[in-house]
């Protein structure tokens, strides 16, 4: 039964993805027909108006997340400001509490009822900075080093164009953008965990527009038997209270030498 | 078979028999029976990690036992074809957990002590072995009650083990020792003696356990219910009629498990040792779930100077997995492996996280000095876990009998009839790479229960740890 748990605090990476996309690319042409990875990542930019990202501070953002197969079942809450890069999600439980993570400019951290206050090792800091990085979400090719269109296939019912991803921290990702719509439906990645590293495929679908930007409101998260649902119900964009982006008393007291 | 037989033989026995009696027969139709059947048998053969018994037999158990669950017409017929079927993968943590004593959370009520069970140390001990049966008695919005008993094996039969000074039955003059003929009418002693008889050691340790734990269920139910029980040796039986009073602790709900009573205890032992006088820290808790967590995380920081520690995880079931690196992290400097968590497609290791800030967020170092833990046959689950992967990495000294040896993670998702369906999902190998799945943690001094001694008023597992302790902590570590 609680496997499962050591991959909730991770579901932090799709949060991000779920609020604000995730992909990114160099522009690669191909001998099979295929657009240019470039062009795939930069129709998937206008479609959720990625680029309009630096006007916003910060964004606020309310959902729901679910384990079925453990009949666990929670709310979510971030906070994010896009400037500094801060951010902190919540993850309530009932019967367990708050899982708390969080990122900071130079570390980021973690706290749970079961495993207590941690500061997270450099690799999954780094890689989970580059997920939350606007240039991330902008496609940067500061961030991504290489993109490969590799093929075409269908998800759940939609055709896709297949890119592979090489990113600055090392990751290496696949995804799946729509044909249709240019938008992200899949994503295949190695998540860096304290358990070890974890094969995740996330399918993001239901892309709702908040303010200028258009996001997938549903992120369903399989690693191994193990299926995590979460669905953003709001996002509200604006400057954030620093309050919500302190770190908590234990992870300062950690960080303390 | 292993599970299937002893399940049969306990039922033969008459163990079972009391629990069932308030089983209920909510009728169930042809479609949604194979529904249910059929998203068992789907979910394990996705998930399960043992894809050698997958192959060769899991199809030929579909096609038998189908046609059975197509043909029942209550959720206590269908649990039993469902629990044929699991028990046929002959490992822990396989079983049925009866929508009654584990609703859907939006079924819970809104205010009270929510929904609590008429069992609910049924419920705990049941996870760990996957024992949790249509039998179970459920009586939902009843206030658990206890008469402060906890029964044992010991010289081969079923005693009374502890019993709670505060408690009902103490009140009544019921003492440790004491050998249990029957509780709630079903008679306990001649079941144990009967699988007392089983050739094959495994089957009969298996078999005996169950039947303890089931026999520690039947004590439970709802305040102000009465609890028969009849004590003494043959020819000398005396019959007690104890009232069950409130548990102790908080009944605490995680996930799709039942209403579980989580309870920890702590004291300060003062010992001699070779050094003078010792001050040991005693902590015993009843379950890993996380309503425990802050408490003992304020336990272990009290005991942060104490000369050594004893965790007394006796009839510890188990629960959330995930705790056993956190509170590890209290006895550790390190982010040591604890064990390996063995997945179709991944693997995923249990790592301790050194605890290095008290509850008052002041910076700490984890405990340094001699640890034990006691384990005894009811030991399970998460239990292992933490004890295994210490007692690999020689952190700990383990003291009492060998654990129940039901060591694997598992989901527990809720299918088509409402019921939950409890599956392991990973093998599970600890610190040393051992596997502890059906054989147990063996203790570094093994120290079997009497009867005698009981009834003489001696713990002696709990004096062995405290002696080891004392002598432990004036060394240098």
């Amino acid at each position: 039964m609680n496997a499962v748990i050591a991959v909730v605090p991770r579901m932090r990476a799709v949060s991000a993805a779920v609020a604000l996309g995730l992909a990114s690319a160099v522009a690669t042409a191909n001998a099979q027909n295929l657009p240019a990875a470039r062009a795939v990542l930069a129709r998937y930019v206008e479609a959720t108006g990625a680029a309009k990202l630096p006007s916003q501070k910060g964004y606020h953002v309310k959902g729901t997340f679910e384990v079925v197969a453990q009949g666990l079942r929670g709310t979510l809450e971030g906070w994010r400001d896009l400037a500094s890069g801060r951010s902190v999600q919540v993850l309530t439980l009932p019967g367990l509490g708050e899982i708390k993570t969080g990122l900071d400019a130079e570390f980021g951290w973690s706290t749970s009822p079961f495993e207590g206050a941690k500061i997270l090792d450099l690799k999954e800091f780094t890689e989970q900075r580059e997920k939350d990085d606007v240039r991330t979400m902008q496609r940067d090719p500061a961030v991504v080093l290489e993109a490969l269109a590799i093929e075409r296939t269908v998800v759940d019912s939609q055709p896709c164009i297949v890119l592979k991803l090489k990113w600055k921290s090392g990751r290496e990702t696949t995804e799946c953008y729509s044909e249709a719509t240019g938008l992200l439906v899949r994503s295949e990645a190695v998540e860096t965990t304290s358990a070890g590293a974890i094969p995740t495929i996330t399918l993001f679908s239901e892309y709702k527009k908040f303010g200028d930007i258009t996001m997938p409101t549903k992120a369903v998260q399989r690693a191994a038997v193990l299926e995590i649902t979460q669905r953003i119900t709001d996002v509200e964009f604006g400057a954030v209270d620093a309050t919500k982006l302190t770190p908590p008393a234990e992870i300062l007291a950690l960080r303390k030498q | 078979m292993k599970r299937f037989l002893f399940r049969t033989l306990l039922g033969a026995a008459g163990i079972a028999v009391a629990a069932t009696a308030h089983a209920q027969t909510t009728p169930v139709t042809s479609t949604l029976a194979l529904a249910t059947f059929d998203s068992a048998w789907a979910r394990i053969d996705r998930s399960f990690y043992d894809t050698t018994f997958l192959a060769s037999r899991w199809r030929v158990l579909r096609d038998s036992l189908r046609p059975i669950a197509a043909g029942a017409k209550t959720n206590v017929q269908l649990r039993g074809v469902l629990n044929t079927l699991l028990a046929s993968v002959g490992v822990s943590h396989f079983g049925i957990i009866p929508h009654e004593i584990s609703p859907d959370f939006d079924e819970q009520p809104k205010s009270g002590r929510a929904i609590t069970t008429a069992k609910a140390t049924t419920a705990s001990t049941a996870i760990a072995n996957g024992t949790a049966t249509s039998g179970t008695d459920a009586r939902v919005g009843a206030e658990p009650g206890t008469i402060g008993v906890s029964l044992r094996l010991a010289d081969g039969h079923l005693v009374v083990w502890k019993v709670d000074s505060t408690g009902p039955a103490w009140a009544q003059g019921v003492r440790p020792g004491v050998e249990v003929r029957s509780v709630e009418h079903a008679s306990t002693a001649d079941a144990i003696d009967q699988l007392a008889a089983l050739g094959d050691e495994s089957l009969r340790r298996n078999a005996r356990m169950t039947a303890v734990m089931r026999a520690n269920a039947m004590l439970a139910g709802p305040v102000g219910d009465t609890a028969v029980l009849v004590l003494g040796n043959v020819g000398a039986e005396q019959t007690y009629r104890v009232v069950r009073a409130p548990v102790r602790g908080v009944m605490s709900r995680f996930a799709n498990l039942p209403q579980i009573n989580a309870v920890f205890d702590t004291s300060t032992r003062a010992v001699h040792g070779p050094s003078g006088m010792r001050r040991i820290g005693v902590i015993s808790f009843s379950v890993w779930l996380p309503a425990l967590s802050d408490p003992l995380n304020r336990v272990f920081d009290r005991y942060r100077n104490a000369d050594a520690l004893v965790l007394d995880l006796r009839g510890n079931p188990g629960g959330l997995s995930g705790m056993i690196n956190g509170i590890a992290g209290h006895l550790v400097d390190s982010a040591y492996t604890l064990g390996t968590l063995h997945m179709r497609g991944l693997t995923l290791q249990l790592k301790a996280n050194p605890q290095r800030v008290s509850p008052e967020a002041k910076r700490v170092e984890p405990f340094s000095g001699p640890v034990v833990v006691i384990i005894d046959p009811l030991s399970a689950s998460a239990t292992e876990f933490f004890t295994a992967g210490l007692q690999g990495l020689g952190r700990v000294h383990v003291i009492g009998e060998t654990s129940a040896g039901a060591s694997v993670p598992a989901l527990m998702g809720r299918l088509p009839n409402g019921d939950v369906m409890l599956h392991a999902i990973a093998d599970h190998t600890d610190s040393k790479g051992r596997r502890i799945e059906g054989v147990g943690v063996v203790p570094d001094e093994i120290v079997p229960l009497k009867a005698a001694a009981l009834r003489a008023g001696h713990d002696e597992a709990m004096e062995a740890a405290l002696r080891w302790a004392a002598q432990q902590s004036g060394k240098k570590r």
